[in-house]
């Protein structure tokens, strides 16, 4: 079987400044991040975490540990206030603004609300992707039926996005994340508003994407989804991150956030 | 590139367009009610200059002769200003015609008891249209300075009122175009401000997707620019069909009293003004986003 890193393709813009030793490093190193919204309650102290290119990494932790937080900072939706996030070797704490689109553009985001745009068709909230990178509209129409059809909603690029169920809205949030090919997917409580076999389905797409070579950051607290297959888990509690490479399988130190978020524990 | 962005901005513009048509209508509208004012003051200003052109070339002057002159000296004026080039006709008006010709216009029947001789003699002359203000007052200077006149008129003072009347109506159009300015800034920055608070999730994905801000401002610049230009066309149509309807019915009138056909905005004066609101709608789009809509 090839191994995810040798499907990896690092980006569809490589820019002036590429540089091929790039893809050798880390897709994503945190070091040393701090980042607090108020002074005497700190989210992230001091955090440290390595992600390999091809990973497929849940981030999990009691609710306010600072998931969304963390992947905002990736996303430079939030600034960090002290330490490094190195995204592809840059720092994404210091890049200029104007350099923040194209960090975006190679990362995909899924959120729990689905953020799309309910009058427009299921095409056009896919294809916005593709269109703030200027590409040919033929080129997107086929990329966007590729991604359509990767979610299993090959033949509704037509239909408006708000007339589809909760499922069908965060496959085409999901779409919207692929159809550019980026280096990396955030994935912040994507299945918080699924039913659980819902859940499930869409935690397959997620691992469908990962196996064509796409590093994928996981935030939830469902530890259900933990436990559907072992993956490295990454524990946020305290302001720290807590690896376990091999899944929550056996019980972590500290592990007391099922009680705080009330979700069910492993079997 | 660009004309893929320029395609894509277009698509959303007609996208969102589709969902917000009745505050795009209320915006079209509430413009064209400033617009109607400046190109009403502008449709005045356009005729009065008209008025003020022709009445330059009124190509009219009495020459009022002293009570002493003779019919030979009268005679041999005539034969003089018959013989200038530029003169088109000279009638020779007698007290006894003045006395008539008053009498019969005015409605006051004070004048009719006047004696004939307290109505001088003259000298109407007409003058072809290429005779200006200045070669009228030239003659008019010469002929002051024979011993048969006594004075002449040559009806400049209407031209100078009506050029005092039009740098009135140039100032007032000025206020005016600053007061449809703050009108349209004002529509346009609140439209927008509406309009990005509806697809304040459509910007969200597109910073989400990474789009620069340029790109998520492009259509809403597209919005104002359209709906600036599509103001001023509208006022300009409402005026255009008003100005019909007024002119069936006073059109012989305004000549007869003027001495001109009441004239419509020249188009360029019209497509300026088109061209004045899309680039304010456009502006005005652009400032008010520059700080709503930032990374």
């Amino acid at each position: 079987m090839t191994p995810p890193q040798a499907a990896f393709r690092p980006a569809l813009r490589q820019g002036p400044r590429y540089d091929p030793s790039a893809a050798r490093r880390p897709i994503l190193v945190f070091e040393d991040v701090y980042k607090s919204y108020r002074a005497d309650q700190p989210v992230l102290r001091g955090m440290s975490l390595i992600v390999e290119r091809g990973e497929f990494v849940f981030i999990t932790g009691p609710s306010g540990a600072g998931k969304s937080t963390l992947l905002r900072l990736v996303h430079r939706t939030e600034r960090v206030d002290d330490g490094r996030i190195l995204f592809l070797g840059r720092d994404v704490a210091r890049i200029t603004d104007s350099s923040v689109p194209a960090l975006r553009r190679n990362i995909g985001y899924v959120f729990q609300d689905f953020k799309l745009v309910g009058n427009w068709t299921v095409f056009d909230n896919t294809a916005i992707a593709l269109e703030v990178l200027g590409l040919p509209s033929r080129v997107v129409r086929t990329r966007v039926g590729e991604a359509l059809e990767r979610v299993g909603l090959a033949g509704r690029g037509g239909d408006a996005a708000s007339v589809l169920s909760g499922g069908e809205q965060q496959r085409v949030a999901i779409a919207r994340a692929i159809v550019g090919e980026p280096a990396l997917i955030l994935a912040d409580e994507p299945t918080g508003n699924l039913d659980p076999q819902l859940a499930i389905d869409i935690l397959g797409l997620f691992e469908d994407i990962h196996d064509n070579g796409t590093t994928v950051l996981f935030a939830t607290h469902d530890r259900t989804l933990l436990d559907v297959r072992p993956r490295r888990v990454v524990v946020l509690d305290d302001g720290k991150a807590t690896d376990v490479p091999n899944g929550l399988g056996e019980p972590m130190p500290g592990e007391d956030f099922e009680a705080e978020s009330g979700v069910r524990g492993a079997a | 590139m660009g004309t893929e962005h320029e395609a894509a901005a277009r698509n959303r513009t007609w996208r969102a367009g589709r969902g917000a048509v009745r505050l795009h209508l209320l915006s079209i509208f509430s413009l064209a009610v400033a617009f109607i004012c400046l190109a009403s003051a502008l449709l005045v200003v356009t005729n009065i200059a008209a008025v003020r052109d022709r009445w330059s070339r009124a190509g009219r002057a009495t020459i009022y002769l002293r009570d002493g002159a003779s019919e030979p000296e009268i005679g041999a004026l005539t034969a003089a200003l018959e013989s200038t080039p530029g003169v088109k006709k000279v009638r020779h008006v007698t007290p006894q015609e003045a006395r008539r010709e008053i009498i019969a216009d005015e409605q006051d029947k004070s004048l009719a008891q006047l004696p004939a001789s307290a109505f001088p003699a003259s000298l109407e002359v007409g003058f072809n249209d290429e005779v200006n203000d200045e070669e009228l007052s030239a003659m008019a200077l010469k002929l002051r300075a024979l011993p048969a006149v006594e004075t002449v008129e040559t009806y400049q003072r209407w031209t100078e009122r009506l050029s005092s009347l039009l740098g009135g109506g140039v100032t007032a159009s000025a206020c005016l175009a600053v007061i449809v300015l703050c009108a349209v800034v004002s529509v346009i920055g609140s439209t927008m401000r509406l309009l990005l608070h509806r697809r304040r999730i459509e910007v969200e994905v597109l910073k989400l997707v990474g789009a620069t801000d340029a790109f998520v401002r492009r259509p809403f610049v597209i919005e104002g620019a359209t709906q600036g230009a599509a103001g001023a066309a509208a006022a300009i149509l409402m005026l255009g069909a008003l100005f019909l309807i007024v002119r069936g019915r006073f059109d012989q009138e305004l000549s007869a009293l003027f001495g001109v056909t009441p004239s419509f905005l020249p188009w360029h004066l019209a497509l300026g003004m088109v061209t004045l609101g899309g680039a304010l709608g456009a502006a005005t789009a652009l400032v008010s986003l520059r700080k709503m809509v930032r990374i």
